[in-house]
Parts: C-alpha cells; sequence; structure tokens
C-alpha cells in the first residue's frame, strides 16, 4: 500500500490518456484512409501511417502535457496523493503513453504494409520511408518514442509554468519550450534547424548519440518537472 | 477508531504583505465534530487549505496524529478537505469523480456513496458543469462522507443546498460519526442552523484565533434569561447584552458573562428563567469586539 500510492496515479492518469489517445488515432486513421482512397492526388506514392502520424502524435502529446497540471496532478494532491507520488505517478503514465503512441502507428504500418502486397489500396504506399531516413525500424521507434516524450514533457513544463507563476511568468515557460523544441529539432532534424545561437553541426552521422542526447535532455526535463512540483501550492 | 487529531504550532500564514494567519495554535482532538467559524475572509479556508496539506504555512508546524503533514503521503490520505470547488470547466460525470476518490480514498465506502447519491437525488450521469450548484456541493458532500477519511473537512460544503438538503447532510454526519467516529471539522458562518452538531468550536477572526472550547463550557460564556420584561431589564441593567428579543410583556435578553450562583438565585427569586448562550450571538459579538 504505501510504496503504490504512484502506481494508482499513473493507472489512473494512463487509463484517462488511453482514452483519449483511442479517438484520436480513430479520428487520425479515418482522414488517411481518406486520404488514400480519395485525395491521393494522382499515381505518386503516398506515405505510410507511421511516417503520417508522427507530426500530429506530437502534438497530440503537447496538448495532453498541458492539461497535466490543471487535469491530473490538481484532481490527484486533492484526493490525497502527495506531490512526490503525484510526479512520480504522472511521469510513468506519459513513458508509458510514449511507448503506445510509438507502437500503434508502427502496427498500423505494419498491417498497411502487408495490405499493400495484396494491392488493397488505390494508390501506392511507401510504408517504408520512415525507417529509410534513420537506422531501421528500431531506431525510428526510438526516435518517435523520445520525441513524444519530449513533447509532453514541454506541454508539462508550460502547464506547471501557468498553474505555478500565473500568466506573465507562464509565458517565460513557452519561450523556454521553444528552446527544447529547437534542441529537438537540431538532435532529430538536422534540416530544420532552427536555433541560430548554436554552431551548426549536424549530428546525422550517430543514431546513438543523438539518441543519448535526448534522451539527456528528457532526463533534465523530468528532473525540471520534479523540483517544479515538489512543494507547489495547490489552486483551490 | 479511524480518527486523526490535528494540531497546529504558531502557524502564519502570509500571501506577500497580507498575514492571512497569525500565530495560530491549536490542539483538535480526535473522533469529534470541530465547528470552525469566522466571518468572511477570517481565514477559515486558508486555515484549513494547511491542514490538507494543499500549501505550507509561512511559519509554524502543522500535525496530523503527530506527524507534519506537508508531502507526507499516509498523512495526506487521511485527510478529505471538502471546500467549494469551482466546476464551471469540469465535464466528467460526477459519477466519475466519486469512482477517482474511492480509487484514492483507502476507507472509501462505495455503498455507503450510492445511499447517499440516492438520498440527495444527485444525477451521476450528467457531466458536473452541468449540475446546478446545490448538485454540485451534494456531489461534495457525497465524496467527503463515503471516503470515511480519519480527517473529513467540510468547509462550507452546503453552499446552494437547499434546506432539505443541508439537513440531510447535518443528519448523515451524526449518523455516520455514530456508526464510523472520525475527526470532523466543519467550517460555517450559519452558526444557528448547526449548532447542535459540534462538539467543540473554533472561533478566528483577522487570521486569530478567538475562542477554542468544548461546546458545553461555552454556555458559561453568557446566558439568555427570560421573563416579565421590567424583571429582565432591571436584572440585566449592568450586564453586556449581545441580543434582545421582546414579545408582549416577555422579553428575551442574551448576556455576556458568567452567572454566578447568587444571580441564579436571584433570577430564580424574580422567576426569571435562565438558559444558555446562543452560539450565534457569541459569535457575532466576539467577532465584533475584535473588530
Amino acid at each position: 500500500m504505501t510504496s503504490r500510492r504512484y502506481l494508482k496515479v499513473a493507472t489512473a492518469v494512463f487509463s484517462e490518456m488511453i482514452r483519449w489517445s483511442l479517438w484520436f488515432f480513430s479520428i487520425l486513421l479515418v482522414i488517411h484512409l481518406i486520404r488514400i482512397f480519395w485525395l491521393n492526388g494522382g499515381p505518386s506514392p503516398i506515405e505510410g501511417f507511421f511516417t503520417f502520424s508522427q507530426y500530429s502524435t506530437s502534438i497530440f502529446m503537447l496538448v495532453l502535457g498541458i492539461m497535466s497540471a490543471y487535469t491530473f496532478m490538481g484532481r490527484h494532491i486533492q484526493q490525497g496523493v502527495s506531490r512526490r507520488d503525484s510526479f512520480f505517478g504522472i511521469s510513468l503514465a506519459a513513458i508509458g503513453l510514449s511507448l503506445f503512441l510509438t507502437v500503434v502507428p508502427l502496427v498500423i504500418n505494419g498491417i498497411q504494409h502487408l495490405l499493400a502486397k495484396v494491392s488493397v489500396f488505390p494508390v501506392a504506399l511507401d510504408t517504408a520511408i520512415a525507417f529509410e531516413t534513420t537506422a531501421g525500424m528500431i531506431a525510428a521507434a526510438i526516435a518517435l518514442f523520445m520525441n513524444v516524450l519530449t513533447y509532453y514533457l514541454a506541454g508539462w513544463l508550460i502547464s506547471i509554468g501557468y498553474y505555478r507563476f500565473r500568466w506573465i511568468a507562464g509565458f517565460g515557460f513557452i519561450a523556454l519550450t521553444f528552446i527544447v523544441f529547437g534542441l529537438n529539432d537540431y538532435l532529430w532534424k538536422p534540416g530544420n534547424y532552427t536555433l541560430d545561437w548554436l554552431p551548426y553541426e549536424p549530428l546525422e552521422a550517430d543514431f546513438w548519440l543523438t539518441a543519448l542526447g535526448s534522451a539527456a535532455m528528457i532526463l533534465v526535463l523530468f528532473l525540471a518537472m520534479k523540483i517544479l512540483t515538489k512543494r507547489v501550492p495547490i489552486k483551490m | 477508531m479511524m480518527a486523526a487529531s490535528v494540531q497546529l504550532n504558531d502557524v502564519t500564514l502570509k500571501f506577500k504583505k497580507f498575514e492571512a494567519l497569525k500565530d495560530v495554535s491549536l490542539t483538535l482532538e480526535a473522533g469529534k465534530i470541530h465547528g470552525l467559524i469566522g466571518r468572511n475572509g477570517a481565514g477559515k479556508t486558508s486555515l484549513l487549505s494547511l491542514i490538507a496539506a494543499f500549501r505550507e504555512p509561512t511559519s509554524g508546524g502543522i500535525f496530523v496524529d503527530g506527524s507534519p503533514v506537508f508531502e507526507n503521503p499516509e498523512k495526506m490520505e487521511q485527510v478529505a478537505f471538502v471546500y467549494d470547488k469551482d466546476y464551471k470547466e469540469e465535464t466528467e460525470k460526477a459519477k466519475k469523480l466519486i469512482a477517482l476518490a474511492s480509487h484514492y480514498r483507502p476507507h472509501f465506502d462505495m455503498d455507503y456513496a450510492e445511499q447517499l447519491i440516492k438520498r440527495f437525488k444527485l444525477p451521476v450521469n450528467k457531466p458536473v458543469n452541468k449540475l446546478s450548484k446545490g448538485m454540485q456541493s451534494a456531489m461534495n458532500v457525497v465524496m467527503g462522507l463515503a471516503s470515511r477519511a480519519p480527517l473529513t473537512i467540510f468547509d462550507e460544503a452546503y453552499l446552494g443546498m437547499d434546506a432539505p438538503a443541508r439537513e440531510i447532510f447535518y443528519k448523515e454526519i451524526l449518523k455516520d460519526q455514530e456508526e464510523h467516529p472520525r475527526t470532523f471539522i466543519l467550517s460555517t458562518h450559519l452558526v444557528s442552523e448547526m449548532d447542535y452538531l459540534f462538539d467543540h468550536v473554533v472561533i478566528i477572526d483577522q487570521g486569530q484565533l478567538v475562542l477554542n472550547e468544548p461546546y458545553e463550557t461555552l454556555e458559561a460564556r453568557g446566558a439568555s434569561v427570560t421573563g416579565a420584561a421590567s424583571d429582565v431589564e432591571a436584572f440585566t441593567a449592568d450586564m453586556k447584552h449581545l441580543n434582545e428579543q421582546q414579545l408582549g410583556g416577555t422579553k428575551s435578553v442574551m448576556v455576556y458573562g458568567e452567572l454566578d450562583e447568587s444571580k441564579r438565585r436571584e433570577a430564580q427569586t424574580l422567576g426569571l428563567e435562565i438558559g444558555p448562550v446562543s452560539l450565534q450571538d457569541l459569535f457575532i459579538y466576539l467577532t465584533e469586539e475584535a473588530n
């Protein structure tokens, strides 16, 4: 009982987020299918679900992150959960959801790949494109996992900024998340490099070095959240 | 008995320059119903939010069953704080919020919750922000009562409830206290309506403790004197009047201060009736005096 309180938070938050994710993926899949069957715009191949969903999935995670402090943290602490248990519970749920959001597009992409072989679709599907640009399927999955988790943490950062310091300082936290996005792009999308205060040295060469850099940033963000939620007064 | 005691040692809470609580020291015994009374802005909610570990005091210590409560998972779990929450943005159904409470509260009794839902006629399948104010309060009360938290705090939890619903609320507190004793703190300014619930009374005003006593000894703080108008007036001439009422030739006066044995005998010979002072009158007097 005593050591399991954060697991109670994790299961409550995770089940809530999964419910929204299922809606999210259903809608996204419908849009993708509409694009394949009706809005395919000619003979050129269309990207598979994995590539198609990446951007939206990150934004979805950002939104969930932004809801964290108000919808999850406050509500759970009001039910007698400590800030510490709330932090670990939400963190665990976010990691679990990131895994889910990585696996689902992969599986849908795989199914599309198999279906494409028996020519179910009216247009060619490029289900492999996401995996060629990095170092294969595992690497693409790791990259997506770290990206969505980073977006969640960025949202959480904005949300705790507003929750704790109100709206003027909240803007400062938004600025902070732009730096997070910039660093994230610097690591994962050397082509879309957006920070001009860092020397431009593409890291394309080594996937694992990039992953390591990304993991370090995720760790720093978790640490920041731990510190920011540690003694936060609860809004009534 | 699943009841928790509360202790505050020299607690001060400041918001920038405003002092919401000034050096409050207080012990609330386990297993009792404590009434926390104060005017609007007296610091009731600030005090309760500290006990519920919603925030930290600027200085001083807050203990539940002898342990500091802030960020103490064992203790926080035992404190249920029910207050007038803003549910404008709450689109979840009442059922779901009640389920969340049962997920976290170790002593939560779902059967009891369902019984209460029926008594309050709470539409649990409606989104909370679509419920009337009174029904939102009823939902809060259901969560607080059914939590059976060893320390259950109701901070003006009755807001928006109509008189019959408030009556159900008060009766349920007494009934459940008999079967499953715990510590209650009921904050209110509806004093005359709730005073019969209290075992112990705490009055605060402008962030300071004004009174902290068992309900029975409060009676000695004053008295009501009833009888023939002229006799009552003569008898209470040199006393502090809190309140007076007259009906025809009969007058009733609330006085402040203890009536000694000789005074009581004098009243008896005059044919005057001596009763206990009402908490409401005492509250008004004590908080006016401080101003």
